[in-house]
């Protein structure tokens, strides 16, 4: 079993590198064959390659800054609950909201195998009506 | 700390199996007095069983809920749990009986337990997709 340190600090850097915005960085702390999902994936996505795809037209749009508000090691496993709040806005400017969420994440070595996102994504709908969109980079 | 984890189960299925039910008195009676509640459609967490009566009086007279628990998982050194599931959603017609619309839902709960009641719901979701179902109860 990982230590609640190892464990903390695999979400923790995962995070970090979601608010740096580099695609291949956040994607370095999921293992291989990591599931994935948030309210925007519709189904669960399977293996780093998969999302990889789903990362780079998100983060291609949206700029984000999470800041961890609790995290709960899952007892008997390696995983955790982690809370969060996240400014976020659209790249190309604008205004920003706070989100609230919670993930549950799985560990291995110091990677995510798995991380379940659950929020209200109603305030991205509100951005994209506030900003005058230009077309996502290609 | 430290009840069981049979203790704080039972709790939770009563939590939701009381959701389901639409019964308010019954909701109510599952929380202390200072319970903190939020779901993502709360502007700010909610302290108390006095506030959360009246906004589930609204969402439970609204909605009818059915839940499938697909996880739960005790958090460490503490007496709480977090719980995935989906629910299905219909809207309970002022007249009786259900609308015809049914919205899934998917999402996941932080409770916490304290002298055999609910001390913390936190309830995280994407209500975005309710949008037409709370749009129908309020027309």
């Amino acid at each position: 079993m990982l230590t609640d340190q190892e464990i903390f600090s695999a979400t923790r850097r995962c995070i970090d590198m979601w608010n740096t915005l580099d695609l291949e960085a956040t994607l370095d702390t999921y293992t291989d064959d990591v599931t994935y999902c948030d309210p925007k994936t519709g189904k669960r996505i399977m293996g780093k390659a998969n999302l990889r795809r789903y990362l780079r037209k998100f983060f291609e749009r949206w700029d984000m800054q999470f800041v961890v508000t609790e995290e709960y090691r899952l007892e008997g496993q390696d995983g955790q609950a982690v809370l969060w709040n996240c400014e976020i806005k659209l790249r190309e400017g604008g205004p920003s909201r706070t989100v609230r969420g919670m993930d549950i994440c799985m560990v291995r070595g110091n990677r995510l195998s798995r991380d379940e996102a659950y929020m209200e994504t109603s305030v991205l709908t509100e951005l994209l009506k506030l900003t005058p969109l230009s077309p996502p980079r290609s | 700390m430290s009840l069981p984890t049979k203790e704080i189960s039972r709790v939770i299925q009563e939590r939701f199996a009381a959701y389901e039910s639409g019964d308010h008195a019954r909701v109510m009676g599952l929380y202390t007095v200072d319970a903190a509640y939020w779901d993502t459609k709360c502007p700010a967490r909610m302290q108390g069983r006095a506030a959360l009566a009246k906004y589930l009086s609204g969402f439970l007279g609204n909605f009818d809920l059915r839940y499938a628990m697909l996880e739960e998982h005790r958090l460490e050194g503490r007496d709480a749990a977090i719980v995935l599931w989906e629910c299905a959603v219909r809207r309970r017609l002022p007249a009786g009986g259900f609308g015809t619309e049914l919205v899934m839902q998917r999402g996941m709960t932080l409770i916490e337990v304290q002298d055999g009641l609910v001390s913390r719901d936190e309830a995280y979701m994407d209500l975005a997709s309710l949008d037409p179902l709370l749009a129908q109860a309020a027309a």
